[in-house]
């Protein structure tokens, strides 16, 4: 029995993530269970020479509705540790995935000493994981960071399989407004599009690593600038920084309209 | 010569009444080093002797982190604790994923009975050789169990397992009254006076040999190891078993106590 | 009597002819639920200063018709919780029947001091329902867990997805549109709870009530409301945590003081002309 008219509202009205209701042969139409939906929001990570910083609006969303301002989406993995991993996209996928690594990383460390995983270690190991779940793949896009045994930032960006760069990053953005905030990093970080006044646009400003201070500056810039363009982006920002001499947590308003 | 009929399997009564197996299991905590356990209000600490099986070789390790919140000391086959401590820490991470909680101290030590018990009812099966004394914080406060391979667990204010523990256990029970409401560092020195009057004569405490643990109500589990455990000592002052005349005031402080 | 105990009880085949079994061999593959059958509306629920108050009216609809009208769909789980459910009737049940009256009298068996409260359940459905999607069968609600956790009113929501998030006011279904912005008007943040009576806070939420019955045609006049508090909890030390927690039900409650002077000024529908 089905009657179309039962379905709830708000299941199948998500927007963003529309999928019209699939004629599987001849006249009948296939009602289909949706396992996915998108709740929004944004993550940016950016690394200097010995620090990260990632970060997160707090903002949950269905369809047009605001389910919360406060949900959080930049998470550590561990209270004795410098990993932080983000993750954006289908909230319930994000969470779990975020869960399964915060298990994972708890999991080595009493295997081995109280020893912590490396990020490396950790940033393999989650690719292991989404593409674990290649054929039903979890809807979450994530942003790792940490330190490494030297205390130098690293950052890894992946998809949802898993897919990631080995090298890692210095910046990434994923979820709703990242075709937004990428091209603005990609000047703001790489310094694309940047020339040596004198040189008269022959000479690229060379890339040199940012400070701390620069560094929260463009992502409070890129967050109230997607805030403004973006409907999903808004109400808070989490803002994780992770350094030699710890990990700490920012949060600031954001419009909530 | 004589021969035991009743003690092949586990699952067999002597005509006792006695399970031979599992005493003798029993006895395989007897022949680890010692490890005590003592509960505060607010604090749960284990301390624990390790041996070196010869100069050469590492110590054992005497004491397990379970979770943020629970750990254990072994006494016996540290392999076996090895089992047991991998199952608890499963039984701590689901607790943690479905229920978003901190697993109960007493739900997971009767877990872990409830495996050792298994054992002693199927035949081809051995009990675990080793004991434990689990200590944690749960919302009810701090907890001290020991676990034994009969799958009997007790709670305790004060528990001592492992070879000459009985001297460590007369200290527990002439001071036990004081732990409740002791401090952290209060307790912890205590538990290293116990651990202390275990010690065989020529024998003392060292930051290698010695091993100590604490938890408490806001407080994670921290493991004290090697060099960390020298702060320890520094406070404890006398290493050295205070029963049967040792110099110093300490020592004729024990003597007019002792039997 | 024959000897196939399965015809037991059957209509006899010599009178009645054999059972038509065809509807039991179906030549489609087993089929999970893909859409509710008799479902619920909104669930309501706003924290205040010392508490939580949720709402949900008793109405189980079948498609258009209004099938139950003595429905309970808010229920107390445990001491310190009350879990509010929209959508499919039959998979809420099958939750309290099957999972959470169970979970609990496991937990209150074990006599040792420990309960479940309300971020144990909440984290417990929201796994289940998580679960469920993952296998392609999931159980077709959108719940909300109220409730007293460790000093502090509790609410949060979680849906046949898995989704979870928690705000100091919430709605689900029809709620979530026409609910969630008056409550926000009385509690924008988590800041402004503690502002917040009780008597203001079940008056917001009864005010949600009446619209959400003025525009929700899937909705009932008659609600129940469960008010859940709790007095500080005490720091651990010796023994048990200890913290008082009350929840008061009003059931059967019907609107009061219902205005439909609005609807003269309705246009478009029904039979009048101009």
């Amino acid at each position: 029995m089905s009657l179309p008219s039962m379905q709830p509202l708000g299941y199948d009205q998500s927007y963003s993530f529309h999928t019209p209701t699939s004629k599987a042969s001849g006249e009948y139409t296939q009602h289909r269970f949706n396992p996915y939906t998108d709740n929004g929001g944004t993550i940016i990570g950016i690394t200097g020479e010995d620090f990260v910083v990632l970060a997160g609006d707090t903002r949950h969303t269905s369809g047009y509705n605001i389910n919360s301002r406060t949900e959080k989406k930049v998470y550590r993995l561990g209270e004795d540790n410098s990993l932080v991993l983000a993750t954006v996209g289908f909230g319930a996928d994000s969470k779990d995935v975020a869960e399964t690594m915060m298990r994972a990383v708890n999991d080595f460390k009493f295997n081995h000493n109280l020893k912590n995983m490396t990020v490396s270690a950790a940033a393999q190991y989650l690719s292991t994981v989404l593409y674990g779940n290649r054929f039903f793949p979890k809807y979450a896009n994530c942003i790792l960071a940490g330190l490494d045994k030297d205390g130098k930032a690293r950052l890894y960006s992946y998809d949802s399989v898993g897919s990631y760069s080995k090298e890692g990053e210095s910046r990434a953005s994923a979820g709703s407004a990242s075709s937004l905030i990428v091209p603005f990093l990609d000047n703001q970080v790489e310094f694309k599009n940047q020339f040596v006044p004198s040189s008269k646009g022959q000479e690229e400003r060379p890339v040199v690593p940012l400070d701390p201070v620069t560094v929260v500056k463009l992502v409070k810039d890129a967050f109230t600038s997607a805030t403004e363009r973006h409907i999903e982006v808004g109400d808070g920002l989490q803002i994780i920084t992770v350094t030699k001499d710890g990990v700490s947590e920012e949060i600031i308003d954001l419009k909530k309209d | 010569m004589f021969r035991n009929n009743y003690d092949n399997d586990s699952v067999t009564f002597s005509p006792q009444g006695r399970i031979f197996q599992v005493e003798y299991a029993l006895e395989a905590i007897k022949q680890g080093s010692v490890a005590v356990g003592l509960v505060s209000k607010t604090h749960a600490v284990l301390v624990a002797l390790k041996r070196n099986a010869e100069e050469l070789g590492s110590y054992q390790k005497k004491i397990i982190g379970i979770d943020t919140h629970l750990g254990v000391a072994l006494a016996g086959l540290a392999p076996d604790a090895r089992v047991l401590s991998n199952f608890m820490r499963q039984q701590s991470m689901s607790s943690r994923l479905l229920y978003n909680r901190p697993v109960p101290i007493s739900r997971v030590v009767n877990a872990i009975a409830d495996k050792a018990q298994v054992n002693t009812q199927h035949y081809g099966r051995r009990p675990y050789g080793v004991g434990l004394l689990v200590a944690g914080v749960d919302e009810t406060g701090p907890h001290l169990w020991e676990f034994q391979p009969s799958g009997m667990v007790l709670e305790y204010k004060g528990a001592a397992i492992g070879a000459r523990s009985q001297s460590a256990r007369t200290y527990l029970e002439r001071a036990f009254e004081e732990f409740v409401d002791s401090s952290r560092e209060e307790l912890v020195l205590h538990g290293l006076k116990a651990l202390r009057d275990s010690l065989a004569q020529d024998k003392e405490l060292t930051t290698a040999n010695t091993t100590v643990s604490v938890v408490g109500i806001g407080e994670n589990f921290k493991l004290y190891d090697g060099d960390e455990v020298g702060e320890w000592l520094e406070k404890l002052g006398n290493v050295q078993s205070s029963r049967g005349g040792r110099t110093g005031e300490e020592a004729a402080e024990s003597m007019d106590t002792s039997e | 009597m024959n000897h196939f105990p399965e015809a037991w009880g059957r209509p006899r085949n010599d009178v009645y002819g054999a059972y038509d079994a065809s509807h039991l061999q179906s030549s489609m593959p087993n089929q999970h639920t893909q859409s509710p059958i008799v479902t619920g509306t909104s669930v309501v629920a706003l924290k205040f200063n010392g508490g939580v108050v949720i709402a949900a009216d008793n109405l189980a609809s079948y498609g258009s018709l209004a099938r139950f009208t003595d429905i309970e769909r808010l229920k107390q789980v445990g001491t310190h919780t009350v879990v509010g459910a929209g959508g499919d009737i039959s998979d809420m049940q099958y939750l309290h029947e099957k999972l959470l009256d169970p979970l609990i009298i496991k937990e209150e068996y074990q006599n040792d001091g420990h309960h479940l409260r309300a971020s144990h359940i909440y984290r417990y459905l929201s796994r289940v329902l998580y679960q469920r999607r993952c296998k392609f069968n999931p159980l077709w609600n959108t719940l909300l867990v109220a409730g007293w956790d460790e000093g502090k009113s509790f609410l949060a929501s979680a849906d046949l997805l898995g989704t979870t998030f928690a705000a100091p006011a919430l709605a689900t279904g029809f709620g979530a549109h026409l609910a969630v912005p008056l409550l926000r008007r009385v509690c924008p943040d988590e800041a402004a709870v503690e502002n917040i009576t009780r008597e203001q806070a079940i008056a917001a939420v009864e005010e949600c009530m009446k619209v959400l019955f003025y525009r929700d045609a899937r909705s009932l006049n008659k609600y129940s409301l469960a008010i859940i508090t709790g007095e500080g909890v005490e720091s651990v030390g010796e023994g048990a945590a200890k913290e008082k927690v009350t929840i008061e039900w009003k059931k059967d409650v019907e609107l009061q003081n219902q205005s439909w002077k609005f609807a003269e000024g309705i246009r478009g529908y029904g039979a009048q002309v101009v």
